[in-house]
Formats: C-alpha cells, structure tokens, sequence
C-alpha cells in the first residue's frame, strides 16, 4: 500500500509492505523500518540501526512541537505574537518583567504559534513553557 | 571599556539592543540627543541636545547575577551627583533619580534573553544641561543646571558614573543592598503604587534582600511589590 502524507508543508512518500509472514516493512521516504512479532528492529536506507526508541526519538525532534520555555520567574508584560504567526529565529515573543528589568524573550527557533500557555500580566515560574511552536 | 558617540539616535538602548551581539561586554552608547528616547512601559523620555544619554551593554554569565543590577546603576548616578556637586539626590524605588523630588535622572534596564544567553542594556537619562522643560514636566523634572545655575561637563559624569556602576557591581548583594539605603528616601513615606494597572495605598515599610518593595496596608497587613511605580504623599 501506498501513500502519501503532507506534515508541517513537507511531502512524505509512505510504503507499508508485508516482507513475509509477521513482519510488515514499513518505508519513509529512502527509510525503512521493519516490525517482527516481538522483537523489533528498524533498518534504515543508510545501513545505520537505530533502536525504535532512537527513531522514534529523531522523529519527535523532526515533526514534533517545540516549547518556548521562560529563562527567569517574572511577570509577562507583552504577548508580541497570536495564534497562527510564523516565528522565525531571533523574533521578540515575550516581554517578562523580572528583577526590575524588562526583558525580551527571543526565540530560538521557527514554527508557527500553536499554542500561548500564558496571559498578560501573569506570573511565571523559571522553566514555565510559554509559547508551543509547531 | 569602549563608548561609541553619536550626535543623534532614536534611541541609546533601542541602539544598544541592536548591536549587543556584536560588541564586547561594557561596550557604552552614547548620544548627544534622542529623537525616540524612552523609559518604563515605553514612555517618552526628554532627550534634547544638553542631557547625557548612555546605555551599558553587560553580558552576564547568569542573569540572577544582576540580581540588584538596576538599583547599583541608581545608586551609582546619585552618589556621583552627591559627591561631585554637593547636591543631595535621592533614589526613589526603585531607580529614579531625584533632587527635592524632582526627578534628575531616569533609568531603564532590559535584557534580551536568548536561550541561555543574555544580554543586558542599562540605559541612563540625566537632565544635565537643561534649561527648560516642557509644561507637562515642568513641576516634576529638575536638571542639574537649573540646580547648579551653571553648565556641568557631560563626558566628566559619564567616566564617573562608569567607574561607579563598575565598582558596584563588584560588590556582593549585601553590600549593594547597604548602599542602596543611604541613597533611597522611600522607606517610611505614604505612597501609592500602580501594580499592573492597580492602585494600592499604604506606608513603605522596608526592602527585602532582592530589593523588593514591603508596603503596610490600612489594616496593617504587609504585601511585597516586585514590580510597580511609586508616587510619593498619599
């Protein structure tokens, strides 16, 4: 069986195959990964084999969500971005007031907003998320 | 320690801000004027040619360092006031600078936090060589000129303010906190305090050890106050 499957724009060819009896091969692009009846071992196109645990890891970081954390407790003062902006590396997205100083929290990466976990004029802990990137 | 003059910016800190991943820590802007110069929550600060405008660039290796940053900067402008021209200048809390409760100097701090690192831009406005201030101003800023009656040398106060702000911060929080009480004339005055957009009256009381702000209520019941503007006689 074939597919094809879009994630965060980007375009990924799915082959999902039976090699032989209990075990279906399961192909990401040049990736494959096969499934035995207990023991799981996952081969890729490179020759490497990684654990399920590592793929699955490397695929989290790839496709998955990313948090803003607050760097110190404070106050926030300004939300500079809504639901839906893209934030780009190195964009101004919070404004915390903390230890009588107005501080600019900049993101360290891109994505689109997906989520705003605070208000204004709330309180924060140090390490509190923010901000969800998708 | 290196300064960069400017004859005009919008602003020493907006300037500051934009260069401070380029520069070495303790790098100085200065301007001779500001066409967009500001203070807390964005407020216009009264730039003409005449006052001394400068922003610090520091880079510290943990921010909780500068824990009490904002208060050495207070106490660093007021003590050159007070000693180099016998003039007494108070802090009000938590930095303003004032002369008879006339505000002489402002002073702002910000940070730019990328993941671990920061930077932070202290921005000093001092009302040196000003003669007049505009009406809505007129009753509550002063200048050093208008004190002194005569001009002051605005690189002298600049060097001297630098070597203050430096030697403070070699100091640990006890000491600054110490030093901070001989300058400040908060404590023990009726005052109200705008907390987020809310007024609350009562008596300050005393600082706790991270310069917070320990206000008594009417009813006798104390609050902290970590962030808020301080009006004095109420």
């Amino acid at each position: 069986m074939k597919m094809k499957i879009n994630i965060k724009d980007k375009s990924y060819d799915i082959e999902i195959s039976q090699a032989k009896k209990g075990e279906i091969k399961i192909k990401v692009g040049k990736k494959e990964f096969s499934f035995n009846e207990g023991d799981v071992q996952v081969s890729s196109g490179e020759g490497r084999k990684p654990t399920v645990a590592q793929a699955y890891l490397s695929q989290k970081k790839d496709f998955g969500d990313t948090e803003i954390k607050s760097p110190l407790a404070g106050i926030v003062s300004e939300i500079f971005v809504e639901i839906g902006t893209e934030v780009k590396k190195g964009d101004k997205v919070v404004l915390l007031s903390a230890m009588k100083m107005e501080n600019e929290i900049i993101s360290e990466f891109q994505g689109k907003v997906k989520e705003i976990k605070i208000k204004r004029n709330q309180q924060v802990k140090n390490g509190e998320v923010l901000i969800i990137l998708a | 320690m290196k300064i960069l003059f400017f004859k005009e910016l919008l602003s020493t800190s907006k300037k500051a801000k934009e260069i401070a991943n380029e520069v070495e820590p303790w790098t100085v802007v200065v301007a001779e004027s500001q066409n967009a110069g500001y203070g807390k929550k964005k407020r216009g600060w009264f730039s003409p040619s005449g006052g001394l405008y400068f922003s610090i660039i520091i880079k510290p290796e943990e921010l909780e360092e500068l824990q009490l940053l904002t208060f050495a900067a207070g106490i660093a402008v007021a003590k050159v006031i007070n000693e180099k021209f016998k003039i007494k200048a108070c802090l009000k809390w938590p930095n303003d600078v004032l002369i008879e409760e006339r505000k002489v100097c402002g002073i702002l701090t910000e940070s730019v936090i990328r993941g671990k690192m920061a930077s932070v831009v202290v921005g000093i406005g001092i009302d040196t060589n000003i003669e007049k201030f505009p009406p809505e101003l007129a009753n509550t800023a002063t200048s050093l000129k208008v004190e002194l009656k005569e001009e002051v040398n605005n690189k002298e106060i600049l060097d001297a303010v630098l070597k203050e702000l430096r030697d403070m911060l070699k100091k640990n929080a006890t000491a600054i906190a110490q030093e901070y009480r001989l300058y400040e004339n908060t404590l023990g005055k009726k005052i109200k305090v705008v907390v987020q957009g809310k007024e609350i009256y009562g008596k300050a009381f005393d600082f706790d050890q991270k310069g917070d702000l320990i206000v008594k209520l009417k009813d006798k019941q104390t609050i902290k106050i970590l962030e808020g503007e301080v009006t004095y006689n109420f």
